[in-house]
């Protein structure tokens, strides 16, 4: 069981604090939703829960050890990363860049041999991918490349995955697929931490949202809790709210608030 | 459907690649040996134990051996240096010369010949090519690391090269002597002739090492291509890999510079012509990248043997003839891409 938890967390750049005292814990069973308008930390705090920028208060613990203690190896067996934009920089084919996920669990050298064969060839089903294993990469649509890049994330094999808007910029159909995989991958061991911004998904797919302002926790808690429109209003300033149409949640804005001045 | 060049990868299997580009190396490295302008001479076993006591043996072992050797191991440094920075880069225009890393590697030569260090001290040829490579790779990266736009990229590579140009001109115009003035000129332009044994040994130790250490990058570039975010959430550490690369590029490009002058656009053409049979992985690209060099060196060093009659075109001459259409046209399609 693998459990990451941010305790106190600051992040400053440039005399400015983009992370203000962040507490959070995140494992599996959940599919966590990280909700914000932008510049609200989202990114910033996905990053610091990887390691990947220094924190300046607070700390990062993974199964209630210091993030720091870790080697970047054992962090990556644990805790996996989608990036924004899925970047790809050479025309490699989908089924080397799944492949190269095996590098988090150190079984690159064994990529030929049956397990690393098997894990790529199980990531390219669950994301049904598999059609698109001999393509470059460069060459498929935005959707299909967020898919083969949860693929790779899948054949690592960590627990934890943390992925950051996954589903921005994606025609409808693939955002629902994105979050069907994300949402399917949660299970006793296995936990999905997302950065969304469409609200509606965030509803219906996630089982804990995180609603970050201005570097700081406003509301955490189930969908019905933090899509409140008191809430909306506070950190979108937007009319708007949680509503069920067909038994399915819909999150309307309805309008931009005043501005109070 | 009907997929286009770049929809599929259509590599070939690695080992039978990799047993190509050796079985292609070992030809043009026996070629270099066998066919000269003193014709062709078959070696035996012999001319390499004990004192030559022919011309046809002096000529091989003197001339023609350490000539093929050099022309292996110093294109086999610039190609996988070539591939080194490309991966590390992430840009298929970064080249030891265009970037201006061989340039300087050339100056911290020459400095060593203007100050007289290295006649007396010979090992200071190959250290000062070495200390100028690695000043120009840390001056690179510190300009144009971190995902820089080609642009970037370029005009850190035209003025690393136009300062260190300048230097190196510098040094010509006060050299006291015309004549060791002009011998530094044409040992610019690059060349493989009338090297001898010592120029390998003085090298070789250094070239190995660099290749050695560039061996090692291939698993960290290729997670590179997910970006430095992904490949470090992938456990590889970003700090080491830059050094290695870094170092690596040092080494063997200062001490293939050292002892061959500049040889340019080698790291561009090989890995770019190889890159598609590897699958575009750039860890895969170091190896083949290093034997495809050292086999285009070859191939162009017997070239210039015969290119002409009267005195042997430069090596360097020829590469750049052939390197520079191909860096162009890598340019133009590089801005209809971007389009």
């Amino acid at each position: 069981m693998t459990i990451l938890s941010a305790h106190d967390l600051v992040v400053t750049r440039n005399g400015r604090r983009l992370l203000d005292g962040i507490s959070a814990d995140f494992g599996p069973g959940r599919l966590t939703g990280l909700i914000g308008p932008n510049g609200a930390g989202k990114t910033t705090f996905l990053k610091a829960l990887l390691g990947l920028i220094p924190v300046d208060g607070g700390e990062v613990r993974l199964d209630g050890l210091p993030l720091t203690n870790y080697r970047p190896s054992d962090i990556a067996r644990r805790v996996g990363y989608l990036a924004q934009g899925a970047p790809c920089h050479w025309p490699m084919s989908v089924e080397r860049i799944v492949a190269l996920g095996l590098l988090a669990n150190g079984q690159d050298r064994r990529a030929e041999a049956a397990a690393g064969k098997q894990a790529i060839a199980d990531a390219l089903a669950a994301t049904g991918t598999n059609h698109l294993r001999h393509r470059a990469v460069t060459t498929l649509s935005g959707g299909e490349r967020t898919l083969v890049m949860i693929a790779r994330c899948l054949a690592g094999g960590a627990p934890m995955l943390l992925a950051d808007e996954p589903v921005t910029g994606l025609d409808p159909r693939h955002q629902l697929d994105v979050m069907d995989i994300l949402r399917r991958r949660v299970s006793e061991t296995a936990g999905t931490v997302a950065v969304l911004h469409d609200l509606t998904l965030a509803a219906r797919y996630c089982n804990h949202l995180i609603l970050m302002a201005d570097g700081r926790i406003f509301a955490q808690g189930t969908p019905d809790v933090v899509l409140k429109p008191g809430n909306l209003a506070a950190v979108y300033r937007i009319k708007g709210g949680l509503h069920f149409v067909d038994g399915r949640q819909i999150v309307v804005s309805h309008s931009p608030e005043e501005n109070r001045t | 459907m009907k997929l286009s060049r770049t929809d599929r990868s259509f590599d070939i299997p690695f080992p039978f690649l990799l047993a190509g580009l050796v079985l292609l190396t070992l030809v043009l490295f026996a070629a270099s040996v066998v066919f000269g302008r003193a014709g062709v001479l078959i070696p035996n076993a012999g001319i390499l134990i004990g004192a030559p006591t022919t011309p046809e043996a002096v000529i091989l072992r003197e001339l023609r051996l350490p000539r093929a050797i050099l022309a292996l191991v110093v294109g086999g440094a610039l190609g996988m240096a070539g591939a080194a920075l490309q991966g590390l880069l992430r840009n298929p225009l970064a080249e030891p010369g265009l970037v201006g890393v061989s340039g300087t590697a050339a100056l911290g030569a020459v400095a060593t010949f203007y100050s007289g260090l290295a006649a007396v001290y010979p090992l200071a040829l190959p250290l000062g090519g070495m200390a100028g490579a690695g000043l120009a790779v840390v001056l690179l990266y510190l300009l144009a690391g971190r995902d820089a736009p080609i642009l970037t990229l370029i005009l850190a590579g035209v003025a690393i090269n136009a300062m260190s140009g300048a230097l190196t001109t510098l040094a010509l115009n006060l050299s006291p002597n015309p004549y060791a003035a002009f011998e530094v000129f044409f040992w610019l332009l690059g060349a493989l002739t009338d090297r001898s044994m010592d120029h390998v040994d003085l090298a070789l130790p250094f070239i190995t090492l660099g290749m050695g250490l560039l061996a090692t990058t291939g698993r960290g570039l290729d997670a590179l291509t997910l970006g430095e975010d992904v490949a470090r959430s992938l456990g590889i550490g970003i700090g080491g890999l830059q050094a290695r690369v870094i170092i690596g590029t040092a080494l063997a490009v200062g001490a293939a510079v050292a002892v061959s002058g500049v040889i340019g656009f080698v790291g561009l053409v090989v890995p770019h012509l190889l890159r598609p049979a590897v699958g575009h992985a750039p860890g895969r690209l170091l190896p083949a990248s290093a034997l495809g060099g050292g086999a285009l060196t070859l191939a162009a060093d017997i070239a210039v043997r015969f290119a002409t009659d009267g005195p042997e075109l430069q090596l360097g001459v020829l590469t750049a003839m052939i390197g520079a259409p191909f860096f162009l046209a890598l340019v133009l399609r590089t801005r209809r891409e971007g389009q």
